[in-house]
């Protein structure tokens, strides 16, 4: 069960995921079938999935959105603004629900007036164009899900009359015959004659007890059915229903077998099997069977695919042949588009040839670890030194090499497609272009670019502030622009791509740009310059200001300098990841933010040391030595000391007194002496001992201790201690 | 009379009513091997209806009348 | 031949099962045979196979019982089924497929056909004439 509703976790936020893209794109061009049909799939998906669990008002939202997904689809409405909003607010709202699942297990306490409300959204809507959907009647029908093909095929598609019949069972002693009653309706498509219970044996059997139940379509009103069972109508249920057309997965075909082979057909046998009514265990079993079926069948036609994507595809038929029509375990084609790469949110989704590599590096290991072993028995038989130290040598070169590329290949595990940051993006434009009436295009490239996922958390709250900014601020109302002789839309473009050693993301608009004349009046009227210095910037530093400290914090400031609020946020966030933040702007013509990041964040190698019982890390790169100096070694004017080593006088600094801790009461033979090589020269830092020398990721200090200086931030040791990274430059 | 019980054929004969559930329940509890005739049955009342479904005997003819043709003997003809 | 995947034919007539166990063991199955749903589960049950090919109507239990009993079974739960009768209709393939089959053959089968589900069932590479 639990496996199960973790999977339906990730499922539903994929497939929200897709159904925000399909909406967006299908709102910028309303005859986009393509994108119809994967948001219909999507809604479907979604309710047939939600159905497994305990969460009704999920499924009944849901699935009023695939209704009203239907009218688009049979195109019977156009998708507009208007219908695309209480859509989106139906994906915002289950994206909040399944946030809710996740954390909490359950669907919050409002959720059925929640429910309620948006579904009413959706059909006040339909209402109000004279097309009520016949969705809520369908429910009471659930059987019509559950067609067999035949059935379809002989009902036929569209308006229909649906019956369900379930007569008393006493109902003979009345003189009724269920049966009989069904020869009176019109245009009757479909009966279906099945017990209501279990048929007990024959000799059990009471003949005089109804234990059937009918249920039936008719191609006539539900007016013109409903004479026919006048006499009965406690018993039957008749109501209008809109039967959609066939979901035809057959239509598309399927990738791995030829066109109606032995292989193509079991294989959506298969997806037809999924679609059979039953029992949640039923279901549930039939399920298994196809998983492996279908593994069998991509295995025997050379095309083996993992078996949990096959088990996760069987979720349903839509899925199952969306899986095979994609045509799985092609072999990765490189020039194969990366688009929908689903973001790794619970866990970090890894690329079977990224680990495949960690694995190869790993054995590797094993094998050059295999040749110290001959190298102890040489050094233990008495082998001449300087044969032993060039093999050794030779050995140590190796790992060096090893450790380098395990390094490398472990980092490359952490990254990811900047696509998760720019996901957000296509709805925030949309939204807030809406909102301000402008007409804003977005573009996006390079989202495949690949960051650590730690740069990618400190990315993503900055880029949505510059996107936001640059709506608000830079891209004019129409008019503005038809004035200035621009197109009437604007144009953002979202760029990223990697630099030497760094990711970079571009957000560039078409506005109004900045005027540095007006920031420059506005610095001196801010009081952040004097008039004259403010007179004497360049452009370029003027429009620099944006970034300065509480420069543009007030809103009057920012409509007239063209940039808004926080930007200065922007900057310390980019920066404290260790990344740098540029600006170019050309009045009238548009503005260019430009945020350069280190493409991880930094693993640094640090030596840890110990001062008055705590650890630190001083990183292995400003290491120039350690060893341990004899006290008489040590010369010392007043409180300055000194050192000489490597015969340099080095100045030495004691880290508790650095540090501002008591200093060590314990008498000593000698220091222990860290040799630090710093830009002015190098230092000796005194510490109370020497530790290992650790690989740790570098967290910039957050909160109160951002504001602690000479710390270049927080590491976690491999057991999972914690230790201050000393900037010694800052500290000395 | 509508049903006409052999030893192991019931020949359904125009309008068959719930007066025949009785004598066929017993008669389908006895027969070796029961098999019905219904292509002169024009109509099959429920109760009748139920005892195929539930003893399943074999068809020995399908019904001719059009409506039982379409809606009922495919659902005793199935293999069971 | 002792290494290839099992199959158990489940069937009352002696002729279907040797004709299943011809076909099959020509093409490197192991085949298992069974006459009725009880028979077949117990079977199962003994040597899980890795597909089961069984028939509708059977003295003692069915081959719809045996299939429902089967995915209910918390090992044999996922092991392909196909269900082989001599009705054609949808209504009984439809039926085969609720009791649990995922696949449907029409007495009497070609042999090559047999052969070719058996194979793509199992997860065996296609002979070299592929599917047709």
């Amino acid at each position: 069960m639990s496996e199960l509703f973790d999977q339906f976790i990730v499922e539903a936020q994929d497939l929200l995921e897709t159904a925000g893209g399909a909406l967006l794109a299908l709102e910028r061009d309303p005859a986009d079938r393509a994108s119809v049909d994967e948001l219909f799939r999507a809604f479907h998906t979604l309710k047939g999935a939600s159905a497994l669990f305990d969460m009704a008002p999920f499924t009944r939202l849901v699935h009023a959105g695939e209704d009203t997904l239907s009218l688009l689809r049979d195109g019977r409405r156009a998708l507009t603004p208007e219908l695309a909003d209480p859509l989106f607010r139906v994906l915002d709202q289950c994206a909040r629900w399944v946030a809710a699942l996740e954390t909490a297990g359950a669907l919050p306490d409002d959720a059925p007036t929640a429910a309620d409300a948006l579904v009413r959204g959706l059909a006040g809507d339909a209402a109000a164009e004279g097309t009520a959907a016949a969705g809520g009647e369908a429910e009471a029908f659930p059987w019509l899900a559950a067609l067999t093909a035949e059935e379809r095929a002989g009902a036929g598609d569209g308006r229909l009359t649906a019956i369900d019949y379930r007569p008393d069972p006493e109902c003979f002693f009345t003189g009724d015959d269920p049966l009989a009653l069904f020869r009176r309706v019109p245009d009757l498509r479909l009966l279906r004659i099945e017990a209501a219970e279990p048929l007990p044996a024959l000799a059990e059997m009471d003949p005089y007890r109804c234990v059937l139940h009918f249920r039936a379509l008719s191609g006539a009103d539900a007016e013109a059915v409903r004479p026919a069972f006048r006499s009965v109508p406690d018993q039957v249920h008749i109501a209008a229903v809109t039967l959609k057309p066939a979901l035809k997965p057959a239509v598309i075909p399927i990738a791995v077998a030829p066109p109606d082979s032995l292989a193509a057909r079991m294989l959506e046998e298969q997806g037809r099997i999924l679609e059979l009514p039953g029992s949640a265990v039923e279901r549930d079993s039939r399920r298994a069977a196809v998983a492996r079926a279908v593994a069998a069948i991509l295995a025997s036609l050379g095309r083996p695919a993992d078996r949990r994507m096959i088990e996760a595809a069987c979720a349903d038929a839509v899925t199952l042949h969306r899986f095979l029509a994609e045509g799985p375990a092609r072999p990765a084609t490189p020039e194969s588009p990366p688009t929908a790469i689903p973001a790794a949110r619970r866990a970090l989704r890894v690329e079977p040839e990224r680990m495949d590599a960690l694995m190869a590096l790993v054995g590797e290991l094993s094998v050059v670890k295999g040749q110290l072993g001959p190298l102890l028995r040489r050094a233990e038989d008495g082998e001449l030194a300087t044969e032993l130290r060039r093999d050794l040598k030779g050995f140590s070169a190796r790992l060096d090499t090893l450790v380098g590329d395990l390094r490398h290949a472990a980092l490359r595990l952490r990254l990811l497609p900047l696509a998760r940051v720019f996901d957000p993006l296509p709805r925030l434009v949309r939204d807030t272009a809406r909102r301000l009436d402008k007409t804003v295009e977005l573009m996006l490239e390079g989202a495949e670019t690949e960051a650590d996922k730690d740069i990618l958390d400190v990315l993503g709250e900055p880029l949505l502030h510059l996107v936001r900014n640059a709506l608000d601020h830079g891209i004019e109302p129409p008019d503005r622009r038809i004035t200035a002789g621009k197109p009437p839309g604007g144009t953002l473009r979202v760029r990223a791509f990697q630099d030497k050693g760094g990711v970079v993301v571009e957000v560039s608009d078409d506005g109004a740009g900045i005027d540095p004349a007006a920031m420059r009046r506005a610095a001196a009227a801010k009081g952040l310059l004097e008039p004259d210095a403010a007179a004497a910037l360049s452009d370029a530093d003027a429009v620099r200001l944006v970034f300065a400290p509480g420069f543009s914090t007030a809103g009057a400031v920012s409509d007239l300098s063209g940039r808004g609020v926080g930007m200065d946020a922007v900057r310390a966030a980019v920066e404290r990841a260790g990344g740098r933040v540029e600006i170019a702007s050309t009045p009238g013509a548009g503005t260019r933010v430009r945020l350069s990041l280190p493409l991880t964040l930094s693993i640094t190698r640090v030596v840890v040391v110990e001062a008055a019982g705590a650890l630190y890390g001083i990183p292995v790169a400003l290491v120039g030595g350690i060893q341990r100096v004899p006290r008489a070694a040590i010369r010392a004017v007043k409180r300055a000391e000194s050192v000489v080593l490597r015969d340099r006088v080095v100045p030495l600094v004691r880290l508790r007194r650095l540090l501002g801790q008591p200093e060590d009461v314990r008498v000593r033979e000698s220091d222990c002496v860290v040799l630090a090589e710093l830009g002015d020269g190098p230092v000796a830092l005194a510490v109370d001992d020497v530790g290992e020398r650790a690989d740790v990721v570098l967290r910039p200090m957050t909160g109160v201790l951002r504001s602690l200086r000479g710390y270049a931030g927080t590491a976690a040791l491999g057991d999972g201690r914690l230790i201050l990274v000393l900037d010694l430059r800052e500290l000395l | 009379m509508p049903v006409r019980f052999d030893s192991d054929l019931a020949r359904f004969e125009a309008a068959c009513t719930a007066e025949e559930a009785l004598p066929l329940a017993e008669w389908l509890e006895t027969a070796a091997a029961p098999r019905v005739d219904l292509s002169a049955c024009t109509e099959l009342h429920t109760a009748l209806l139920q005892l195929l479904l539930a003893a399943r005997p074999a068809l020995a003819a399908a019904p001719e009348d059009a409506f039982l043709a379409r809606w009922v003997g495919p659902l005793l003809a199935k293999a069971g | 031949m002792t290494d290839g995947p099992r199959i158990l034919v489940v069937d009352d007539a002696v002729t279907v099962r040797a004709f299943g166990r011809r076909v099959l063991e020509a093409e490197g199955f192991v085949v298992d045979e069974a006459v009725n749903g009880i028979e077949g589960l117990e079977r199962a049950m003994a040597v899980p196979p890795d597909l089961v090919i069984v028939d509708v109507n059977m003295r003692k239990m069915d081959g719809y019982t045996m299939l429902r009993v089967l995915r209910r079974d918390p090992v044999l739960r996922d092991v392909p089924a196909i269900m082989i009768s001599t009705e054609s209709k949808d209504s009984d393939r439809e039926q085969a497929l609720l009791a649990g089959a995922n696949w449907y053959i029409v007495k009497p089968p070609r042999p090559e056909m047999l052969v070719e589900v058996a194979r793509l069932l199992t997860g065996r590479p296609l002979g070299p004439e592929g599917a047709p």
